[in-house]
Parts: structure tokens; sequence; C-alpha cells
């Protein structure tokens, strides 16, 4: 296939329309592309459209204007059996059937591919077990689903995206309901589907560390409709972040590629030490008790570790303290700091 | 029950593998209904009258004309009421709902009340009951032709609303409003209509005769056959609706067929049999429960098979086997499935979401 | 460990609320009870009074719905529910016009005889009051349409009784209080149906009017329920109308009965109705088992002495009666054809076959009502005339059916 363009809008405007005929537009003019084995993440703050953009998308809701392309075929031409051999979808809202166990569900995926009666032939079967397999549940396969964790389930509901055996996956904020472990195993699952199994992936999600580090796109929808798209690297160094994202006070840090919470100065410090771990995790502590590095120090630390343990001397109202853990450090210069009160 | 091993639809393998043994039992049940009953026929002379010998007349009759239309009224009447339930419990994902959640039998009802006290009122309805070849049919065509109404109304609404939600209330009110309907027509009516009618309500299996019984069995078997071909977008449905669509199902298709099948096979057992309650809602959560699955390609034809036997049994048990009494049948099978649906619910907390919802 | 005290502390609970309630309808009835009025309360008597102001009395011998005593100014009738429920018994206190109303009866209902006004809410009563030529007492009924009685058709177009119910049959009917308090009767003849929640006696004691008890149609004996004649007698001070009626009722009974008595045969007779694999069949305590009997004929299912409809399974019915030679009351039906129609095993049955069929709605009107229930009530010995010439044809020569009517075989023949 010549054109690797898996999905595609051109000039879409999406939004809704109710009986009255009344038009509320969500976002328009938006041209977006979904290259095969991309993967992408969509992000916007709550009420921002995402929704209503995979809506759009996925077909299920029908543009106020422009088109959606599906495979170099137009979304509404495709016939509901063709679209589901195209598209699968993973969504938030927790499955609640009991007495199904992984395999069953995972094997409903299969669903445009087989006869009247869903009769699972042998290929069949073993496609199941593989969607299980690539996303490390196979040891799931016999159990029921009411009986299994948020996580595991998760996992499942991917497998039966996978065992549809679309061009595209669309998931609808897949990791909302998961704690961090899960989250990043999900996004790791994910990425390997899209590199190995060549399939294109569509995640919303509010989760931006994560997506600035996984996604071969970020496509960011801000409040007002209005879509950003490009790599997370471009994206970051054109501090869009700053402006799309910032909320009162918080701050995103280019260096770190992430928000941080900003916090009240207190005072400077400087730092001696060998480059390393130790160096890096000290002066992220340091910053978040407050004190940034100067040239003019309030408080110097050295820090070393050529010996047992590391060690760090504190130097504050010339007087200096051997601490040998972070912790101790920050207490004593917590207790310790008083000079002339805030600065700032 | 663990299923053990990692191999597919072990439950589907399981349940072909139990199919001789249900069905063994419900030839087993089948068999006692046939035996037992307020006339003590001996069990040689029910072998001779299987093999063609010569027995008594008076049993003969009783064997052929009663007992056999009975007990193969209840098997079909229980497999569809349980399949109704089945249908109902997975659209709605309501483990509560029943074959008459739609307002069905009480549509029915509204029909058979018509009829039968219109006769004290105003006369319209004994042109009804006269009419020779309806004669006994009139009862039975009047409560298909009421349920037939309600599925018209509930098409309508739901080709206009999507909300699933909306049509399960609509259905109760439905429901409301021909119980009112039938409160007015039994205020107006004479005793002999309304005593008639309030044995209609017992419910019954033994009301259908060898002629009505065909028609009864050709309607169900269709409802079974459609049952059947929904077992695969019934299975797609257990995620819900947009998953289901997402896997190419036509929702609104299903829809339609889902409920104009449970709206066939609730109304003709409510015709020839009156409003029977509780096997619909009580049979699926049982099967769910003894085949350990959600599966509809087990449950269709489980709930088929175990319908038929509990059925049986519900009737066998009403006929107070050795007595002359007659208990109405809709009290046992509220015995039996009220148990059933408290002991699923009891058990729900226990299995977690073990129960469809 | 918390799960299962939680659990049995809910259930504790649970009993307790459910005991407590239990125990409240305990005490509601027992109060209810206390409320009633003693059952054949010792009367009082007025002391030095002599004067008997009934020389014509009547008592009753069948009946057992009531009993009454003179006591020369009053008399004092006890009526005793046929049911057995103590709610059911009350004292009436009949007490002549301008008589003192005598001490000593607290709980007892005054009516002052005779009465000259009345409404009625039964067919029966009616036929009741014909008989005792107190038509014209009747100023309210409950049903106009159905009364077949003559005089009381005339009356009634004539606006002097007017409708107090919906006009329907119906035994939840909603009566018309207001009318009813209009038209100030002296009383109401009420009936004390097998329902204390539809029973009508409270509400109408709350507006005001007072209600008399009649349960002739629940007697069990036809003689029973025709003598409830001297019951409402009691109300006019016509005794010696109603003895000299029932008399002759009775005299005629008996000489029918007796005649039946000799035959040698007595024919077997099924009853009742079938609906939905159920036979509701008359129990053999019932007054219709009684007239049976009397005729000379022999019921089959009646075993039992229950005095209601008892529902039997209808292949155990159809293997005792299957071969009886007549079936006599057949519930609701136009004619054979409709009975084959609706249930098409009834022609199994040999009497069905041969056309052995009979049903008291030989008499009608319009509406459906039948004259079986109406003056039928007073006359049980036309019924039994008419059973004895269903079933001994040669005794009773001379006379013709007058409430029963052959129903007659099907035209569709003989099926199986």
């Amino acid at each position: 296939m010549s054109n690797t363009s898996i999905l595609t809008c051109t000039n879409l405007t999406i939004g809704y329309r109710n009986q009255k005929a009344v038009i509320k537009e969500v976002s328009k003019d938006l041209n977006l592309h979904l290259k095969r084995g991309e993967l992408v993440c969509l992000i916007g703050p709550n009420g921002s459209g995402k929704s209503t953009l995979i809506r759009t998308l996925t077909g299920i809701q029908p543009p106020l204007h422009g088109e959606v392309w599906l495979c170099n075929k137009k979304i509404e031409e495709h016939s509901s059996e063709e679209k589901a051999r195209t598209l699968s979808v993973v969504l938030t809202s927790q499955v609640q059937a009991g007495y199904l166990t992984a395999f069953d569900i995972v094997a409903l995926g299969r669903f445009p591919y087989t006869n009247w009666a869903g009769r699972l032939t042998e290929s069949d079967k073993q496609i199941v077990k593989s969607a299980l397999a690539s996303v490390g549940a196979g040891d799931l396969t016999p159990r029921f689903i009411h009986e299994m964790s948020d996580g595991e389930r998760q996992k499942v509901m991917i497998a039966r995206a996978l065992a549809q055996e679309p061009e595209l996956m669309v998931l609808d904020e897949p990791t909302a309901f998961l704690d961090l472990p899960h989250k990043i195993e999900t996004m790791r699952i994910l990425r390997m589907v899209a590199q190995n199994a060549g399939k294109s992936i569509l995640l919303s999600t509010h989760d931006l560390n994560l997506a600035i580090r996984c996604a071969d796109q970020l496509w960011i929808i801000n409040r007002s409709g209005t879509m950003i798209s490009g790599t997370p690297e471009d994206l970051v160094l054109s501090g869009i972040f700053g402006s799309a994202f910032e909320i009162d006070g918080v701050h995103f840090d280019t260096t770190r590629g992430e928000f941080t919470i900003p916090v009240e100065k207190r005072g400077t410090f400087s730092i001696s030490a060998p480059e390393s771990v130790e160096r890096i995790w000290t002066m992220y502590a340091l910053e978040r008790i407050g004190f940034c590095p100067s040239g003019s120090p309030d408080i110097s630390v050295t820090v070393e570790i050529s010996g047992k343990k590391p060690l760090w001397r504190v130097r504050l109202n010339d007087e200096e303290k051997e601490c040998w853990s972070i912790r101790e450090m920050v207490e004593h210069i917590s207790t310790g700091y008083r000079k002339g009160g805030d600065r700032n | 029950m663990k299923l053990d091993g990692n191999e597919t639809g072990d439950s589907m393998r399981k349940f072909v593998m139990a199919i001789p043994l249900i069905a063994g039992i419900l030839i087993l049940v089948f068999m006692l209904d046939l035996m037992l009953g307020s006339v003590n026929i001996p069990p040689d002379a029910l072998l001779s009258i299987l093999t063609g010998g010569t027995v008594k007349e008076t049993w003969m009759n009783i064997f052929w004309d009663w007992r056999v239309p009975k007990a193969m009224t209840a098997v079909f009447a229980g497999g569809a009421l349980a399949l109704s339930g089945l249908l109902m419990q997975t659209f709605f994902r309501n483990p509560l709902a029943d074959p008459y959640i739609l307002g069905i039998s009480s549509g029915a009802s509204l029909g058979v009340a018509f009829v039968m006290m219109s006769a004290g009122i105003c006369g319209a309805g004994a042109i009804f009951a006269s009419i020779g070849l309806l004669g006994d049919m009139s009862i039975s065509v009047a409560a298909i032709l009421g349920a037939f109404a309600v599925l018209l109304l509930i098409l309508l609404i739901s080709s206009k609303i999507q909300s699933n939600i909306t049509i399960l209330i609509l259905g109760i009110m439905v429901s409301y409003i021909s119980g009112a309907l039938v409160t007015i027509l039994l205020q107006f009516t004479d005793e002999t209509s309304m005593h008639m009618y309030s044995l209609w309500t017992f419910g019954s299996f033994s009301g259908v005769t060898w002629s009505q019984l065909p028609i009864m069995a050709v309607l169900l078997l269709a409802g079974f056959i459609l049952s059947f071909c929904l077992v695969k977008p019934l299975n797609a449905l257990l995620l819900g609706e947009q998953y289901a669509e997402s896997m190419g199902m036509n929702y609104n298709r299903i829809r339609i067929t889902i409920i104009t099948t449970t709206a066939l096979m609730a109304g003709v057992v409510t015709a020839f049999c009156g409003p029977i309650g509780f096997l619909g809602i009580a049979i699926p959560h049982f099967c769910r429960a003894f085949f350990v699955t959600a599966d509809h390609r087990v449950l269709v034809p489980g709930c088929i098979l175990v319908g038929g036997i509990i059925a049986l049994i519900t009737d066998i048990i009403s006929r107070v086997p050795g007595t002359d009494i007659v208990l109405p049948l809709n009290a046992i099978t509220a015995l039996f499935g009220a148990p059933v649906v408290i002991w699923v619910i009891l058990r729900g907390t226990k299995f977690g979401r073990g129960v469809t919802t | 460990m918390n799960q299962e005290h939680r659990k049995s502390r809910i259930i504790a609970v649970l009993a307790a609320a459910l005991l407590v309630a239990v125990a409240a309808a305990g005490i509601m009835t027992l109060g209810h009870t206390s409320d009633t009025t003693q059952i054949n309360g010792i009367s009082q008597e007025h002391a030095g009074d002599s004067r008997d102001l009934f020389p014509d009395k009547a008592y009753p011998e069948y009946a057992k719905g009531y009993s009454v005593e003179y006591h020369g100014t009053y008399k004092v009738v006890q009526i005793h529910d046929l049911l057995g429920r103590p709610a059911g018994n009350h004292t009436y206190l009949l007490v002549q016009r301008g008589e003192k109303v005598p001490e000593g009866y607290p709980d007892a209902r005054v009516f002052f005889i005779p009465v000259e006004s009345v409404i009625t809410l039964s067919v029966s009563q009616v036929s009741h009051l014909s008989a005792l030529s107190e038509t014209s007492a009747i100023k309210g009924h409950n049903g106009i349409p159905y009364i077949l009685d003559e005089e009381f058709r005339e009356r009634a177009a004539s606006g002097k009784i007017v409708e107090i119910g919906s006009g329907t049959l119906s035994m939840n009917t909603q009566l018309k209080t207001e009318t009813m308090i209009e038209l100030d009767p002296d009383l109401v003849f009420c009936n004390a149906n097998g329902n204390m929640e539809s029973d009508n006696q409270q509400k109408l004691v709350e507006a005001g009017l007072k209600p008399a008890i009649a349960s002739d149609w629940m007697e069990d004996h036809p003689l029973a329920r025709a003598e409830w004649i001297k019951y409402y007698a009691l109300f006019f001070n016509k005794e010696m109308e109603a003895n000299a009626f029932f008399g002759q009722i009775e005299a005629n009974y008996t000489s029918i009965r007796e005649k039946a008595g000799s035959a040698d045969y007595k024919p077997t007779i099924f009853s009742g109705m079938e609906y939905q694999g159920t036979w509701y069949a008359p129990g053999g305590g019932s007054y219709v088992a009684q007239l049976f009997r009397d005729a000379g004929g022999d019921y089959i299912l009646s075993e039992d002495n229950g005095s209601g409809d008892i529902p039997l399974d209808f292949e155990m019915v159809y293997e005792r009666a299957h071969n009886a030679d007549f079936y006599i009351n057949v519930g609701y039906v136009g004619g054979a054809d409709d009975l084959l129609a609706r249930e098409p095993r009834y022609a199994k049955f040999d009497a069905v076959k041969n056309g052995s069929i009979y049903h008291f709605d030989a008499r009608t009107n319009e509406y459906g009502s039948l004259d079986y229930w109406q003056s039928g009530a007073i006359h049980p010995d036309i019924i039994l005339a008419d059973l004895v010439k269903i079933l001994h044809p040669d005794l009773i020569p001379d006379h013709e059916l007058y409430y029963y009517r052959h129903v007659g075989a099907g035209t569709t023949g003989d099926s199986s």
C-alpha cells in the first residue's frame, strides 16, 4: 500500500447538532494524519472535546463539516463489518459482564470474522491466544472477568481489541482507572503493539508525562477547541506546553519534560559533587524545599560518594554538619536555615 | 465450578457433554408429568398405552387428551419463558428483567379482560366469545392482539428513542396503564366474568387442547429459532452497546429482533397459558450459575432445556399428585422462583459482579 | 468478621420488626372483635309489661343465619354469621313504633317497625319483599335493570324506585351514598359477603344509614334460603303472610321430594365448570348438592362437605363423571356448541354426547340476569320440580320446566 496514512481528517469540524438545529461547534478546521505503526496521544483538558473528536473519528458521530478518511476510504462509506475489521476500540467504561472468561471476552473480538453462530475456527483460537500473550495476560485466560482487578481487566480489553485485527486501535482514556505501574505497563504494551504488530494506535489521555515519552505524535486540543499536532519533542521545544496547559502557578519544566509544582523560594544553594545520581537527586531535594542554585549561595552542600556510604556535608550559618542521608540533610536545613527570613 | 485448562469455551465443551444428561432429565420429568396426576394410572397401564395395547377407555382419554398436551405445553412454555427472560436480561443488562418487562403480558391481560368482561358490560365481547371457530381461541386471540399492540407501541417508541432505560420505563408504565384499565373493567363487570378473569390469572398448562397445541408450538419454535440466530449479537451485547457496534453489529436491527422475539414468545405463552410469572426471571439466573457462563451459545439451549424441566416440575407440584386438589400454577412458580432470585442476589455479593448487570 | 456481625444484627432487627407488626395486627383484631355483640344475648324482661303486640310469630326452622325472640313490644333478632366469624354476628332490636326502646342491649341496632321505606341491594331481597307484597316499600335498589319482577319494573319506570348503585351486577359496586341518604330509608338490606373489606356495612353506618343484614343466599339448604321470608316479614309485622307463604313452599317441596325419593334409580349428575384444566364444582354441602339429592339424583363429586366451589383436577372429574347421566348447572354458556368450542374435551363426557345438559337460564332478560336467582330464591319447590322433571320425568308429568332449559346436544356432533 503506497499511502501509509491510516486515519486522516480534512477540514473537519466536529460538534453537536441537536433537534432544534442548533449547532455547537467543538472544534473546527482539523487536518490530522495518523500513519501506520504510529502511536498518537490525544491530550486535552476535560470538556475540550476529546471524546467528541474520538467519536467523530470512529464514525459514531457525524461531523458537522469536512471528512474523515479511514484507510483511504471515507468512513461513512465503510460497511459496518468493514469498519469493524479496520478499527477497534477500547473504552473507559468498566465492562460488567459476569461469568465470562478472559478467553471468552477476547474471542468476542473475532466477531467480524466468525459465522452467524460465532463459532471459532482453529485459527481464530490461535489469534485469541496470541492476543492474550502479547498483552502479557496469558495466565488470565481461564479466569472470570468479574474476578479480575482493574489492571487485569484492561489488559483483557486491549487483547480483545487486538484480536479484532484492526489497522487502527482507538482507546478512550484507557489508563484512567489504573495505578501508576499499570499505567506504564499499558503504555508499554501499546507501544510494543504499534512497533511489532504494525498497528496504528490513537489514545486519549490525561497523562501528559507518559504521553510525551511514549507517543509518536501528540494531538493537543485546548479548551477553545484549537488543535496543535506534532512530535512531542518539537512541541516541548516550541514552548507550547507553557501556554497550552499552564494553570495558575503550575509550570512546565522544559528540561525535565514535566510539570512541576512551584515552591516558594527560601534561599539559594551551591553544590559540589561528582556527576552522579546522588548529585541530581540532591539538587531535586534542595529545589523541593525551596532552594535554587546560585553563585552566591546561602547554603553549600558537598556530596562525597567515595566512601562506603554517601555523605552529605551541609554548610549553613557558618557551621558544617555531616548527614548520612538526604533526609537528614533536609531536616537539618529546614530547622537550621533562618537567614533573614524568606528571601524573595 | 472452576475451569481448568486454558482452552476455549471450556464452558461450551462442558455444556455439550452435559447435554445428554440434561436431555435425559427432561425426558424423565416429562414421563413423570405424564404419569402423575389426580387420577392414579398404574405404570403398567401407561406402558400399555404407549405400546398401543388396550387399556380402560377413560385412561386412554386422560392420557392422550389431558396429560400429553399438558406436558408438551409445559415444555414449550417453560423454554419460551426462560428464553424471553434471558433475552431481556441481556438486552437491558438488568438481572431483574423478566419476559414481561416490556408490558407484553399486561397488554395480553388487557385483551383477555376486555373480551371476558365486556360481555358483562355491553355485550361486545360476547360477540367474540360466540364466534364459532374462534370459540376456544377467542381468549388466546385477544391476548395475542393485546400483546401485539404493546409490541407495536414499544417498537415505535424505540425507533425514536435510543436509550434503553427509556424503553424499560415505558414498558413498566404500559403495565401500570393496562393494569389500571383492567381494574376499571373489573369495576363494571359481573361476578362471573370477574371470577373467570381471576381464574385466568392463575396460569395453567392444562388449558391447551390438541387443536391449539400445533399453533402454539409452531409460534414458539419460531421464537426458539430466532433466539438461536441471536446468540452471537447477544454475546456482543454483554460488553455493552458501544462495543457491540464497534464490532460491526447493527444495533438497531438487533434491538428490534430481540424485542420482537421476546414479544412473540412471551405473548404466545400468555395467550395460551395465562400470565405465568417467575420462570422467566429465575431460570436464566439458574442456568448462568449452573453452567458457569454467560455465553449465550450455552445459555440459549440451556434455558430451553432447563426451562422445560422446571416448568414440568412446577406442573407436577401444582397437580398435588394423589389428591384431588389443584393449586394455582402461578403460586407454585413464585414459590420456586422467588428463592432462586434471592439466592442469586445474595450470591452476587459473594461473587462480585457475578450477575449480568 | 464484621460482615457477619452486621448481617446477624440486621436479621435480628428485621425479625423484631416482624414480631411487632404481627403483635399489633393481633391486638387490632382483638380490639375489633370486642366490639361484637353478644351471641344469644340475654333479654331483660320489661318489668310489668305483659302486652303482646305481635300475635303472629315466625321462627326459622331451616335457616341458620338468624334467630328471633319476641318480647311483647319488641323483637330481638340475632344475626349468626354463616361463616363463623365473630365480627359478623349482630343483634337487632325491632321495636314497635311508639314503644320504648328496652334497656340491656347496648350493642344492638334499633329499628322501628313496621318499616315503611327500605333500600335493597340484591336481587333475592326484592323477590322476598315482593312475596310479602312490600315491593312498594322499596325506595332504592342497586342494579335496577336486572330485576325481572313486573311490579318492581313498573314502579322503577315511574321513578318510584331510584337507582343507588352503578347499575351493574359487580360486587364491587360503589353505592351512591348521597342518593341513599336523600331517600332516607328506614333501613338498608345488605349482604354480609365473604369479603370484610368490600362489605358495605361500615360505609352505610358511617353515612348514618341503618343496614340490616340478609344472608339468605349464604344458606346451604334451599328451603333455608326461602325461609328468610320470615326474617324480612319481621320488619313489616307480616309474620302471618310469611308463615303462609313459606308453609306452602315447604309443603310443595316436601311432597315433591318424597315423590322423587320413591324412584328406584338415582341418575348420576355432575355439575360445575371447567376452566383451564381445573374443574370448579359445587361442594357436597352446598345447596345445589342438596337440591340434587332431594330431586332423587346422585351427585358425583359430592364426597366433601364443603359448601363452596371446589377446584378439582379436570382429568379426575373426567374419570369419575364421564359416564354420568346428566350435566346440570354448567356455568356460563350459550349453547352446547359454545361449550364445545370453549373446551373440546367436554365432548368426551357421555352426558354431553347425549345432549343431557341442563342449565337454569330459561328465564332471563336482555342483561343476562336470571330469574333463577330472583323468584327462584323463594320458590325452591319449583326448582326442585324442574330437577325432578329432568331426572324422573314420568314422576311429575304435569310440570313444565320453568327455570331450567335443556341445553341439548351440539350441532357439531360427537368428536372421538
